[in-house]
C-alpha cells in the first residue's frame, strides 16, 4: 500500500537520481559504441548524430 | 473578474472570461518569475519553435490589488483532452512539455508543471497554454513535475503501447494522472524489459510504495542530471510506437464496396451545400479518415473532425501534421459515450459538447449506425443534433440499403420508424429543409437542414 503523508518530493528525487544515472550511463556507452563504430566503420558518410547528451 | 472553473490550483495567476475572451491574471506574488520568462529571452524561444501559446498584455482592464498584469492569451478555437486524443498526438503534446522544460533550464527556469490539460493544440501543434508554468531554476534540485509527467504522459503512452490504444480513456477516470501502481499492475511482463517503463513507472512505483530513506543533504541534484532525464525521457517517448491494430473503419472509403462515383457525388453535394451558407466552424460526426473535413484544409474554417475510431484519427492527425493542415482538429469520440465533465463539482474539465460551438454539423453515413446499431429512436437523434449547431447536413441511409441490410442481418427488425418519411416528418418539426439530393443511384439522401 502507498505510504500516505510521506513527502512525494523525497522519493521523487531518489527515483530520478537512479534514473538519471543509469541515463547518462547509457548515453555514455551508446556513445562509446558509436565512436567505436565510427573508427572501424566505413567513413563514407557521417553517423547520424542522435546522441543527445552531445547539445 | 471571476476565475473559470478549472483555473483554481495555482495562486500565481488564474484564468478568466470576459465579453467572450479568455484572459490570464498574473499575481504579483510571479512577478520575479514572469519578468524572469519575459526578460531571459525564454519566450521569445519558445514562441519560436511554437511552443508556448502566445499572448499580449493588456491595459484595458484596470488591475485590482495584487494583481501584476493581465495577459491576453491567442484564443483557442478548440480546447481538447488528452483522452480525446489519438496515440500520436498524446506522444506530441509529452514531447512539447519535455521541449519546454528543456528550454526553461537553458534561461535559468524550470518547467514547474507537466500534466496534459496545459497542452492544447493551436494551428495543428501541441503548445503549452499555462504561461505561469515556468519556475526560477535551482540547480541543486530534481524536477518537481517528474512524477506529474509520468502519471500524465509515460503511464498512459505505455498502457496504449502495450495494452490497448484505447487506453487513454482511463484518464478520464484518473484526470490527476494514472496512478502508477495502477499503471504498473496493468502492463504486461515484457515491458519490465524495457529501461525506460522500468525507470519511470516500476522503479518509481516500488521507491514510492516502500518509502525513500533519504535526508537532502546526503546528495543534491545536478543539471547533468536533470539534462539525461530529459533527454532520456525525449527519446524514449519520440521512439514509442503504438502497435498498428486493423479496426473497423481502417480504409473505410478505401476497401467500401460504395464505389468512388458515389464518394465523389456526395463530395459535390456537401460542396455546394456549404458553399451556400455562413459558416467559420464545421463540426463533422462520424469523420472516418476526415475525407470530408478535408474538403476545407487549410482555409480560413475551423474544421472538427470526430470519429470513435481511432485509427481514422491517428490517420488523420498524421496526415494533418505531414502536410501542414493547420485548421483541422482531430479527436477521437464515441456518440454514444461522449467525454463528461469532470473533476471537481463536476464541472473543472466540461464535456466535449459544451466545448464546441458550431455553426453547421456533418453526419455522413451515420444515423444507421445510431439508429438501427445502437437503438437509438430518430426524435432523439435528431434532438442531439438540434443542440449542436444552426444548420446539420445530414444523411439519410434507407433501411434497404445494403450496409443497413448487413447491420440488420444477425437481428431482429425492430425499427417500424425508421423509414424516409419517419424522419422527414421528424425533421420538419423541428428544422426547415432547404435542400435534398439522393446520392447517385445509391437509397441514400442528403439534406441541409436549417434550425427552426
Amino acid at each position: 500500500m502507498p505510504i500516505l503523508y510521506l513527502d512525494p518530493g523525497s522519493t521523487s528525487f531518489v527515483v530520478q537520481a537512479i534514473a538519471a544515472t543509469a541515463l547518462g550511463c547509457l548515453f555514455f556507452f551508446k556513445n562509446m559504441w558509436l565512436r567505436v563504430k565510427t573508427f572501424f566503420g566505413p567513413k563514407q558518410k557521417k553517423e547520424d548524430d542522435n546522441n543527445p547528451t552531445s547539445t | 473578474m471571476q476565475a473559470i472553473s478549472s483555473s483554481y490550483k495555482d495562486p500565481n495567476g488564474f484564468v478568466f472570461l470576459q465579453d467572450g475572451i479568455y484572459y490570464r491574471s498574473v499575481h504579483s506574488l510571479y512577478k520575479p518569475q514572469y519578468m524572469q520568462l519575459m526578460q531571459s529571452g525564454l519566450y521569445e524561444k519558445l514562441i519560436q519553435k511554437k511552443l508556448l501559446i502566445p499572448h499580449e498584455e493588456v491595459e484595458h482592464i484596470p488591475l485590482e490589488q495584487d494583481q501584476f498584469v493581465i495577459l491576453k492569451p491567442v484564443q483557442l478555437p478548440l480546447i481538447s483532452y488528452a483522452y480525446e486524443w489519438s496515440f500520436s498526438m498524446l506522444q506530441d503534446a509529452a514531447i512539447c512539455t519535455l521541449q519546454c522544460a528543456l528550454e526553461a533550464i537553458s534561461f535559468g527556469m524550470i518547467l514547474k508543471d507537466a500534466n496534459t490539460f496545459n497542452i492544447q493544440f493551436l494551428a495543428g501543434k501541441p503548445v503549452l497554454i499555462d504561461t505561469l508554468s515556468f519556475d526560477i531554476y535551482n540547480p541543486k534540485e530534481s524536477w518537481i513535475a517528474y512524477r506529474q509527467f509520468c502519471e500524465h504522459f509515460v503511464a498512459p503512452l505505455l498502457l496504449m503501447k502495450y495494452n490497448h490504444t484505447s487506453l487513454n480513456k482511463l484518464l478520464i477516470a484518473y484526470p490527476n494522472g494514472i496512478p502508477l501502481s495502477i499503471c504498473a499492475s496493468m502492463l504486461p511482463m515484457k515491458a519490465r524489459l524495457n529501461i525506460h517503463a522500468y525507470l519511470h513507472i516500476f522503479l518509481q512505483q516500488k521507491i514510492s510504495t516502500k518509502g525513500a530513506k533519504t535526508n537532502h543533504q546526503q546528495a543534491a541534484f545536478s543539471q547533468q542530471k536533470l539534462l539525461h532525464l530529459l533527454h532520456g525521457l525525449i527519446s524514449f517517448i519520440q521512439k514509442l510506437k503504438a502497435p498498428n491494430a486493423q479496426t473497423t473503419w481502417d480504409n473505410y472509403y478505401a476497401e467500401t464496396i460504395l464505389s468512388k462515383d458515389y464518394l465523389a457525388r456526395k463530395k459535390e453535394i456537401v460542396s455546394t451545400y456549404l458553399q451556400n451558407i455562413p459558416f467559420d466552424t464545421l463540426l463533422d460526426v462520424g469523420a472516418n479518415d476526415g475525407e470530408f473535413s478535408l474538403l476545407y484544409q487549410n482555409t480560413n474554417k475551423t474544421i472538427i473532425a470526430m470519429d470513435e475510431d481511432r485509427n481514422c484519427i491517428e490517420h488523420l492527425y498524421q496526415f494533418c501534421k505531414k502536410n501542414n493542415v493547420t485548421n483541422i482538429h482531430p479527436l477521437i469520440v464515441e456518440l454514444t459515450a461522449p467525454s463528461p465533465s469532470l473533476g471537481w463539482h463536476v464541472n473543472e474539465r466540461p464535456a466535449i459538447f459544451s466545448r464546441i460551438h458550431a455553426d453547421v454539423t456533418l453526419a455522413l453515413a451515420l444515423i444507421h449506425h445510431l439508429a438501427i446499431a445502437n437503438n437509438l429512436p430518430l426524435e432523439k437523434i435528431i434532438s442531439f443534433f438540434l443542440t449542436l449547431s444552426e444548420y446539420l447536413i445530414i444523411e439519410f441511409v434507407d433501411k434497404q440499403d445494403p450496409k443497413v441490410q448487413e447491420l440488420l442481418q444477425h437481428r431482429e427488425d425492430i425499427f417500424p420508424n425508421y423509414t424516409r418519411e419517419d424522419f422527414e416528418n421528424i425533421l420538419r418539426k423541428n428544422y426547415e429543409i432547404i435542400q435534398q439530393n439522393s446520392v447517385g443511384e445509391t437509397l441514400r439522401t442528403i439534406y441541409l437542414l436549417k434550425r427552426k
